[in-house]
């Protein structure tokens, strides 16, 4: 160990020693002289408006700063992100009332848009509920069904005269409980 | 770090007043101190002469923002340092490793067998870039102002705007890593 540390001291000697010297100091100092008579290297506007505006972020904490900043907005971007998300998650979890029926968070993400559609600061519009066709279809098929099978219970009860009475009795007792 | 002769501090107050025949003096003066700072930290002779001319140049542009002549030193030392700072960047060549064993058979040379000899630039390149190639620029830097300009580390932290802690580690690296070169081949 000593001895690596002597073979170190002496090599850095080494270097100390033997200060470079320039081969020639007076051609070097003419071009330097040459350029300086041209005018060439008084510094002009250009640059003095360039070192005014950017010269500062050179300077070392200053940089610093700029990237603890950075990074700090970095972190706060991702959190209002977070909030956003979860916010909205809420949000489509939630009844939704637009007049005409309740919704819970669905499948069909129907929840969803109207959450975010509420977000939006909007009402939803009840009346203009566009129904298609085939809904419409399906629905006059239910009740022709409907009427169908009340018809069949009717006849059944005009044919058995037993049972026309049990069901007249039980209505009255219904209707005196509704009043 | 080396303090100015009075002199020195003279031509600099005369230098602030826009006299180029003074700054002649100057330059003659300051441009073989920056010449071998710059070519100790670049390890070449031209890249090292560029520094000269564009850190006089520079000197002359802004030797207004010298407060005191007592401050001329650490700042013509930042500027050096800057410079080879943007040479470095722009460069970034990889070292030339081909003659390391002529390198370090020159290196046993000058510090056993022929004590007292110069060496000659070329050879004095040689060695800068077999020993510092693989560094950074920062520790390259650190190294070579802390080691061989012996700097302070108060004083190298005012060049290069490092922390004190930053150069310590720079530091503690380059030498980690010569004392490696030195044990392998020395």
């Amino acid at each position: 160990m000593e001895n690596e540390n002597k073979k170190y001291d002496d090599l850095i000697r080494l270097i100390q020693k033997n200060r470079p010297e320039m081969k020639h100091p007076d051609i070097v100092a003419e071009k330097i002289m040459d350029e300086l008579r041209k005018g060439k290297s008084k510094i002009g506007i250009r640059e003095i408006v360039v070192e005014f505006l950017f010269g500062w972020i050179y300077i070392g904490w200053v940089r610093k700063s700029m990237v603890i900043a950075a990074s700090f907005f970095v972190l706060l971007f991702g959190y209002q992100q977070a909030v956003i998300l979860r916010k909205i998650n809420e949000l489509s979890g939630q009844r939704i009332n637009d007049g005409t029926l309740f919704m819970k968070g669905t499948e069909s993400g129907l929840s969803e848009r109207a959450g975010l559609f509420r977000l939006s600061g909007r009402d939803l519009a009840g009346k203009k509920t566009s129904v298609s066709k085939e809904d419409i279809d399906e629905m006059i098929k239910s009740i022709n069904t409907l009427q169908i099978k009340y018809q069949d219970l009717i006849d059944q009860i005009k044919d058995d005269p037993a049972l026309k009475e049990y069901i007249e009795n039980r209505m009255k007792e219904t209707q005196k409980l509704k009043n | 770090m080396q303090q100015l002769t009075d002199i020195e501090k003279s031509i600099i107050e005369q230098c602030r007043n826009d006299n180029l025949q003074d700054f002649r003096k100057l330059v003659e003066k300051e441009s073989p101190f920056v010449f071998s700072v710059a070519f100790r930290i670049l390890g070449n002779n031209d890249d090292a002469e560029d520094v000269v001319q564009e850190t006089m140049i520079t000197i002359w542009g802004k030797i207004k923002e010298v407060k005191s002549a007592e401050s001329f030193r650490p700042w013509l030392y930042r500027i050096i340092v800057n410079k080879c700072y943007d040479r470095m960047r722009k460069k970034k060549r990889e070292p030339e490793t081909t003659a390391d064993d002529r390198t370090w058979a020159l290196i046993s040379n000058k510090m056993y067998e022929i004590p007292g000899t110069n060496l000659e630039n070329e050879e004095l390149a040689r060695i800068i870039n077999l020993l510092t190639g693989k560094l950074s620029a920062k520790q390259k830097t650190v190294f070579v102002l802390s080691e061989i300009e012996e700097l302070s580390n108060d004083e190298i932290s005012i060049v290069t705007g490092m922390t004190k802690l930053n150069i310590k580690a720079n530091l503690h690296y380059a030498r980690k890593r010569l004392n490696e070169m030195i044990q392998k081949h020395l």
